[in-house]
């Protein structure tokens, strides 16, 4: 598989080379959390998923570059890599914005390596965004092996016996599809490595983690068990709207408006087989008269693809509450569940279906307290312009390559 | 007076002339840029002009190229006169987009 190495910071850093080996921070959520940290500011002490106000210190003392997300940059960035993999490998299954895997044939994982190398330096010249590879014999070893490699060749082949010899020293909860809850309650099973998960009794297995456990252990046996399918029978995207019959100023109606949607988008959503990667939601104003500019949109990137309506639920009434404004007329909500692929290539998390990956339960968390401590204006973390703009991106880079207005400056050398 | 023809028209399709088609040849990997003061010497660039950069193309001598100079990007021509550690090719610039 293909995994882009700090993706936002590294789009960032394309059209800012003076940024490469410095420290970066990117902020999402309407500045209110981190979401992309380069490895300099990893190295000061920037934690994923925190709220800014936090770092806040971290950053200034550190003269760390702040940016707000360019989501339409990163989206570009993401369809030409995406392009570019599928040029060189004809079928890809794309997981998320940053990630993508692919099958290829090759007995020698020598030979893997080379050939890999070779594609990451075709990615790295033609787009400009460093890359890491991994390759083992199931989708959840190649996961493990793009990490393994990351900060060093940036390739890894784990196979036979270069995987097997691993396992016993693999913790568990680096493990794709373990998350925090799973992997507590593996180690009180005395299950800390790889190797004591596949040692384990198939039956307790059964038992402990079901199907999904089944399956985890397959796949960390180098036994497939997750099956990419092509998104052409599915759709990309999932729309609900609709228009109030009398406009309203409350925010609680717009909160069940935009549940209701969510509710039934996810419904569909999991009726396809589908996981979405995106979700975006919409609050309109009447379309006459000088509410024409007060509505508002915003779209986030799912930390990964996911198919739950709790957590779905909760993004949405944080955006949903990040875009309204107080005495505003609204006349139609809507939400959009996007970047669908199947669920095929998910795995499940063992625990239960609304177990989040803890980069999530850190984002959600954080977005809750915010809401909680500072009311419904806090998650702006900005201040609402007159004009009907949010005022939150104050950090944003220029969109350079989605809007003429934007496109990067240059100047001759002398 | 008869028909009037464009000698430009594809013989293979019916779609009117796309601009893009022309300009860009590998989509993934090209870029806009826009110049600031005037292009290289010689290079007739102006100042305003958008330039089509293509980090897939291989940069041969004579090419207008942008470069990475000391953490800027810069126009110039390639191969660049002093060529320094800290600079490095980021693509060639393989056209120009001007408004009169």
């Amino acid at each position: 598989m293909v995994d882009c190495n700090n993706f936002f910071v590294s789009c960032e850093r394309l059209f800012r080379p003076d940024l490469i080996g410095r420290p970066v921070v990117v902020l999402g959520s309407n500045d209110g959390v981190v979401v992309s940290r380069s490895e300099e500011a990893k190295k000061f002490g920037v934690p994923m998923g925190v709220p800014f106000f936090k770092v806040r210190d971290i950053v200034k003392d550190n003269k760390i570059t702040l940016f707000s997300s360019n989501f339409e940059l990163y989206r570009d960035v993401s369809d030409r890599i995406m392009f570019v993999l599928q040029e060189e490998l004809g079928e890809i299954y794309q997981y998320s914005v940053d990630e993508a895997f692919f099958q290829f044939t090759e007995k020698s994982s020598a030979v893997a390596k080379i050939q890999l190398t070779d594609l990451k330096q075709t990615i790295e010249k033609k787009i400009g965004v460093p890359v890491s590879l991994g390759a083992g014999k199931t989708m959840t070893i190649a996961k493990y092996a793009s990490e393994m490699e990351k900060r060093k060749s940036g390739v890894c082949v784990l196979s036979g016996t270069a995987w097997q010899k691993l396992t016993p020293q693999i913790p568990l909860s680096e493990i794709w599809g373990i998350g925090g809850k799973t992997s507590v309650n593996m180690r009180n099973h005395k299950l800390n490595f790889v190797a004591d998960l596949l040692s384990a009794p198939e039956s307790f297995i059964k038992e402990e983690y079901g199907v999904h456990g089944l399956r985890l252990r397959s796949e960390l046996s180098e036994n497939p068990a997750h099956q990419p399918t092509e998104r052409e029978g599915l759709q990309k995207s999932i729309m609900h709207t609709r228009s109030f019959s009398k406009t309203t100023e409350s925010l609680a109606a717009l909160e069940t408006a935009v549940t209701f949607h969510i509710e039934r988008a996810a419904e569909e959503l999991r009726a396809i087989g589908g996981k979405a990667g995106s979700l975006s939601v919409q609050i309109q104003t009447s379309r006459h008269g000088d509410w024409l500019l007060q509505s508002g949109r915003q779209e986030i990137i799912l930390p990964a693809p996911m198919s739950d309506t709790r957590t779905l639920l909760r993004y949405a009434l944080s955006l949903t509450k990040a875009l309204y404004r107080s005495g505003v007329p609204y006349k139609k909500a809507g939400v959009v569940l996007g970047r669908i692929i199947s669920e095929n290539f998910v795995p499940v998390s063992l625990w239960d279906q609304y177990e989040k990956t803890d980069e999530d339960a850190l984002l959600m968390n954080v977005i809750d307290n915010l809401n909680a401590e500072w009311g419904n204006d806090a998650v702006t973390f900005g201040r609402l312009k007159k004009g009907g703009q949010l005022d939150h991106d104050q950090h944003r880079s220029p969109r350079y390559t989605t809007s003429w207005n934007e496109v990067r400056k240059v100047e001759r050398k002398i | 007076m008869g028909k009037v023809f464009n000698v430009m028209k594809d013989e293979t399709n019916d779609r009117p002339l796309d601009i893009h088609d022309y300009l860009v040849k590998h989509p993934a990997s090209t870029f806009f840029m826009k110049m600031e003061g005037d292009g290289p010497e010689g290079s007739g660039i102006e100042e305003g002009d958008v330039l089509v950069v293509d980090r897939s193309v291989t940069a041969k001598r004579g090419s207008i190229v942008v470069m990475t100079e000391d953490g800027e990007l810069k126009v110039t021509k390639f191969p660049s006169s002093d060529d320094s550690a800290e600079s490095s090719l980021w693509g060639v610039v393989i056209g120009l987009l001007r408004n009169f």
